[in-house]
Formats: structure tokens, sequence, C-alpha cells
């Protein structure tokens, strides 16, 4: 029996980010890396769109990468120069440090580990499930949001189609330049398919409630007055500190905003064909991820320099803690008994 | 077409980036300093001056670090922010980071941070530029202020001139001796020399610990991750003439915990005297041909911090500045405790250091550990790969 259940990869997903997130010590994150690769890996594998993933990850850790060429340019910071560019040249004028490159490969490693993170998600997640589990209030929300997350694959799905469909008429990609018979095709057939699923939606009721007699207009004023306060009502602790209209700007904003939304939920009503099964599984998953995740943060409090690591102002060598390198596998949660199948 | 544009395109920038190095540069007078000046003020008042050698391509940065401040400080692609700055005996203020957040007094009205001046002439002019980003010319003079500010303007340390800070070095004359001969030793009758007991002068040292949330700590090769008290206290006394002696060092260290702060224990390095030793000296010769030289014992204790980490946390309305004092009699073991102020001595608990778990010592075994676990993932993810 598979991992099925929204929630449960929700509370892997949390751990996965936390986990990645919260060090920037290179033996932590290249642990996370590769029980995230193994969890990957199963996921890809029984997947229509993994190789899509895979494009689309190693498309964003090539732009990593260049943005390590873009630190160790500008960060003029570090003790070991490799050499100097003349000082008044504007941005990238001083010391190339060998500390500024560690740190952005540091960002390379966080970034491969968000989005394989992002990607296994995606992969194992069924869509329909998640919406569920979204408030009523928020559904269309939800919707739009998925749709988006799946136009990526789908995107880069559509590239690779291209791609092929060009090369078998003889074209031949030498450079950026030889991009722009990919582009239009690329972008038509985005549109199309933007306008047929719009057609969809639009055949299927979307958007529309079940009570369309009461006004929307005060729903639309609690939801906008609502946000201006309690965004303003933030803005002004954090830039003026704690002052009493400001909290009282909170509060009012984010009443306004419950009540708004509280009463949105009832016209949103939607039908379930199917009851999403919780099994043990799932328990297992999410008990660990949890544990995972309360281990982290005790550690964050209790000792917050244990997961600190900088490669300034001199390289040096990162710590390691046995006991803080094994709670990484807890990633590993989804597999072995749970392993993934179709 | 395109691509033969592109190719005299990029020939061109070539060509413009290359005739860019070739531009003369503006060329700085060049005079025969070769040191910076560094003026920091403390939010008490205190002010820090040092003048240090000036090295080709030296940032505001490098001054700072060169003055060996007790600093944190936060590097990142966007440059350096610091966070803290300290001296013995001048105060420190400021954010311990990487345990607080940098700007823990500048995220809200008022801010509080380090203000980074630069000497224009007579008067300080706000840097546009952080520390890391400022290029240093000899004879420069970088200045840090603590206190309130707006971004755009704060704090000013005092106006010092280039030549007080580093003022033209003269030649000086070898120091002479101050010290009077020693007296002749006078022919003593033969009975035992009796034993001496010599208590150095008690040492007072007032320590201001930062409170930070750490009443356990697993040290990673982190400096000054905890505070000590500083400067080291020592004591030297003479013993002249004497064969043997005793020296039974005394040490008091009081450290004022601030009242009425955050119920967190305060971790207090607090030094144990180390055996003292006694050094013989040979002294200046003597007047008399005929007299026997004599010597100068010098005995000389200085502790070492080796320690147990002590914690005490101050009860909420207790007086102004309690204080836990120390006092030990020659032994590397705390013999009495005793305590100003209302101090809640249940709560006092010592900490076993763990100096030793920090450095070198437990890398290897970690890193094993991680060679271990990496290594055993890898394998299994290209066992998996070849599986499918």
């Amino acid at each position: 029996m598979a991992v099925q259940h929204p929630l449960a990869w929700l509370a892997w997903l949390a751990l996965a980010f936390t986990a990645a997130l919260t060090t920037r010590n290179p033996l932590y994150l290249t642990l996370v890396l590769l029980a995230l690769l193994g969890v990957y890996q199963i996921a890809a594998r029984h997947s229509m769109t993994g190789p899509a993933w895979g494009a689309f990850i190693r498309l964003g850790l090539t732009l990593a990468v260049i943005g390590v060429v873009f630190d160790a340019l500008t960060a003029h910071i570090g003790d070991t120069v490799l050499f100097s560019l003349p000082a008044d040249w504007p941005i990238i004028g001083g010391r190339i440090t060998l500390e500024a490159i560690a740190h952005g490969l540091l960002g390379v490693l966080q970034l491969a580990c968000l989005l394989i993170t992002g990607a296994t998600f995606s992969l194992r997640l069924d869509s329909a499930a998640l919406l569920r589990l979204v408030p009523a209030p928020f559904y269309q929300a939800g919707l739009a949001l998925t749709i988006g997350l799946a136009y990526i694959p789908q995107t880069v799905q559509g590239f690779q189609e291209i791609r092929e469909a060009q090369r078998i008429r003889g074209h031949q990609f030498r450079g950026p330049a030889d991009l722009l018979p990919l582009a239009g095709p690329l972008l038509t057939t985005g549109l199309e398919r933007s306008v047929q699923l719009a057609e969809s939606l639009e055949a299927r009721g979307f958007g529309y409630g079940a009570d369309t007699r009461r006004a929307a207009w005060p729903s639309q004023l609690g939801l906008l007055a609502g946000g201006l306060l309690l965004g303003g009502g933030l803005f002004s602790l954090g830039f003026w500190g704690r002052q009493s209209w400001g909290v009282v700007a909170v509060v009012v904003g984010a009443v306004l905003l419950g009540w708004t939304l509280h009463s949105l939920a009832p016209r949103e009503r939607r039908t379930r064909y199917t009851r999403l099964v919780w099994s043990r599984n799932d328990t297992l998953v999410t008990t660990v991820s949890l544990i995972g995740l309360g281990w982290l943060f005790a550690l964050l409090l209790a000792q917050p320099l244990s997961l600190f690591y900088t490669p300034y102002p001199a390289l040096s060598l990162p710590s390691f803690q046995p006991l803080v390198g094994v709670s990484y596998l807890l990633l590993l949660a989804p597999l072995g008994r749970l392993e993934i199948r179709d | 077409m395109l691509r033969f544009v592109s190719r005299w395109t990029l020939s061109l920038l070539v060509g413009l980036l290359l005739a860019l190095t070739m531009l003369p540069r503006s060329s700085v007078a060049q005079t025969a300093e070769n040191r910076v000046g560094l003026v920091v003020k403390f939010g008490n008042g205190a002010v820090f001056t040092g003048c240090y050698a000036y090295r080709s391509g030296m940032t505001g940065l490098d001054l700072l670090r060169a003055a060996q401040l007790d600093s944190a400080i936060e590097y990142s692609n966007l440059g350096a922010f610091v966070c803290r700055l300290g001296a013995p005996g001048l105060g420190a203020d400021g954010c311990n980071y990487p345990a607080e957040d940098c700007l823990c007094q500048a995220r809200t009205r008022p801010w509080r941070y380090w203000a980074y001046w630069r000497l224009n002439g007579d008067n300080w002019a706000y840097s546009d530029r952080g520390a890391a980003g400022r290029a240093l010319e000899p004879g420069a003079v970088d200045g840090w202020a603590w206190g309130e500010g707006s971004g755009q303007t704060g704090e000013r340390p005092p106006v010092i001139a280039f030549q007080d800070i580093c003022p033209a070095p003269t030649l000086t004359p070898p120091p002479t001796s101050t010290h009077p001969p020693p007296p002749l030793p006078t022919p003593e009758p033969a009975t035992p020399t009796p034993t001496l007991t010599l208590v150095p002068p008690t040492l007072t040292l007032t320590v201001t610990p930062v409170l930070t949330p750490q009443p356990t700590q697993t040290f990673t090769p982190v400096p000054s991750d905890a505070p000590t008290i500083t400067p080291e206290p020592s004591a030297t006394t003479s013993i002249v003439p004497v064969d043997t002696a005793t020296v039974t060092p005394e040490l008091n260290v009081t450290a004022t915990v601030p009242a009425g702060g955050p119920a967190t224990p305060t971790p207090v390095l607090v030094p144990t005297v180390g055996t003292p030793s006694i050094v013989e000296t040979p002294t200046s010769p003597p007047l008399l041909p005929s007299a026997t030289p004599g010597s100068l014992r010098t005995a000389t204790a200085s502790p070492t911090i080796t320690g147990p980490i002590m914690t005490a946390t101050p009860i909420a309305g207790s007086p102004a500045s309690p204080t836990i004092s120390k006092r030990e009699a020659g032994t590397l073991t705390p013999i009495a405790i005793s305590f100003a102020g209302q101090v809640d001595l249940s709560r006092l608990t010592p900490v076993p250091t763990t100096r030793s778990d920090r450095g070198p010592s437990s890398l290897p075994f970690g890193y094993a550990i991680f060679a271990a676990m990496a290594l055993g993932l890898v394998i299994w993810l290209l066992a998996r790969q070849r599986g499918t």
C-alpha cells in the first residue's frame, strides 16, 4: 500500500523544507539531498511527468550555477583571495574570494534540495485530493495554484516535444539564436492549452456559487478592509514598533477577514465522489515527519548554533553531530515498507 | 547574418573591456603615510582608537578586523553587517549573532545599530557603502558608533584627527632601569628558613556577560561562543630573598548579572587558578665587586581559563546588580561560593565544561560517521538506479 493521503505528503514536505532551509552546513545539506534524491528517484520512476520534472530541476540548477558566478563577482568578502579585479570597476571590482564561491555553492545545494522536494511532492501528490483539503473559501485560489503548478512540467514536456520535432525537420541547435524556432511554438501551445482549460472550467461552472442572489460587494469590502487593516497593522508594528493602534489594526483586520471568510464558506458546496483513505503508512509517514520537525525546532531553540555554518570570513571545517545527521534520514520515511507503487 | 552580427558584438564588448583596463586611473597622491586609523564609540560613551598598517586593497572591514575587537559580523553576499563590537574595559554593544538576530535592536523603532562613518576632513561622513565595499586609502580614518539611527544617519563618533590616532613615530631611548640595586645580603644564622605564605593581591574582575540562552552548549569550532573573563588576571609578586616559598594565590571573581532581565541562565566562564610557578631571574650586578650577587625570585600566578562553567539566574525584582563571586585558593575546584544580592542558589548549577568536545578532537569521529552515511546513501541510490 502506498502513501496516498495528501496530509501525509504535506507533513513530509514541511520536514523537507525545514531541513533544507534551516542550515547551510554542507554536510547536513548533502545528507538531505541524498535522502531527497532517494525519494525522488522512486517517485519519478512511476510517473509520466517524471522526465519533465527532471529537466526542470536541471534547468533550475543551471541557473543557480550562474548565480554562483554572480556571487563570486559581487561579494568581495573572504580571506582566501583567488584574484582581484580593479577596484574601480563597478560592482565586480574587488577581490574574488574562495569563500564567496563556497557561499554560492551552498546556495546551489540548498536550491537543489528545494527543487527536488517540490518535484517529488508534485509527482506523488494527487492534485484533486489536495484540493479537497483546501478550505471552502480558498477553493478557487487553490485550484488556480494547482493549475499553475501543473503547467510547469507540461511546459517542459512541450519544450522537449517541440525540440524533437524541430530536429526531425533538420533544425540544428548551435546557440542561443537557434532557440527562436522553439519559443514561438512553445508560446503558442501554452496559450492554446490555457484557452482549452478555461473553456472546460467554464463548462463546469467554475467560479459560480450556489447562491448568486446575495450581493458580492459586502464580502469583497470585508476582504479588502480586513486585508488592509491586517497588512497595515503588521507593517506599522514592524516599522514603528509595538504601538497600540498597530495592535488594534491587526486584531480588527484579522477578525474582519475571518468573519468574511466564514460567511463565504457556505456558498461553496462541493460534492465528493470518493473518500480519502487514511492508511497505516500515512500514519507512519506523518508521525515520522512530525517527529523530525519537532526535533529540528527543538534543536534550533536549544542549540541554535548547531546547524549554523558560514564560509565567511575564512573557510573552516563544518561541524557534524551524528545524531543530527541521522535525524535527516527521517526524510526517507516514504520508502522501505512504504515504497511507493502505483 | 545574425551569427555574424553576434560575433562582432562579442568582439566589440571584449575590446571595450580591455580598453577599460588600460584607462589611466585617478591616482591617489602618494604619501609616505602607510597607516589607517579607527575610531569606535560605544554606547556608554567610551571610545576606542587604533592605528594600523595599511596594505593595498584594504577595506573598512579589514581595518575593523585588524583591531581584533570582540565582534560578531553577519556575512552575506550583500556584504558584511556588524552586529556587535566590544572591547575589554570599554564595553560591548550589539547583538550576539548568530545566537541572536543580527538586527535584534534594529527591527523596530528606534533602530540601534553600528553606524559606519568615514572621516572627511574635520567631519564625519556617513558611509554610503558597507565596510566590505569601502576601499581604504593610506591616511584614512574609519569610525563606528553605536546608537540610534535612521539608515541615512546615526550616532557619530568623536572627531579625532588622523595625526592624533597615528602620531608620527619618534625615536625613544631605551628605558633605563629604575630598580634600585638590591640590598647586600647579610649573613644569617644557621636556622631553618621559614616558609612564607604569600597571598597575591585580590583581583576583582567585573564582567557583564551577554544574556544568551545557552544553558548547555555543544561546542562547534566557532571562536568566542562563550563569554570569558577578560583580561586574564595575573598576579606577580617578589620573594626576596628566600630559598623556598609557598605561594597561595587567591582569586576573587565577580560576575555582574543584570537584574530584572530575562530569566535565562547566564553562562559565565570562570577561570581557575593554575599551579603558580616560581621563576628565578638574576638581578643587576652588585655595587661592590666583593658582594655575593643575590637573586630575585618572582612568583607568578597566571590563571588559565579551564574552570567549570557556572550559570546563575537572576530573580525578578532582585537588586540592580546582583553578583556571584567565586573564591578559589590554589585548587582547581571551587571551595566556596559567596553571593551578594538575591540570587537563587538552587539554580546555580555547575555545568561541566565541554571544551574537550570542541575542536579537532571530535571532528574525525563525526566526519567518519558522515562519510559512512553519505557513502551508504550513494551506494543505495546507484543500486536502485541500476535496478530500474
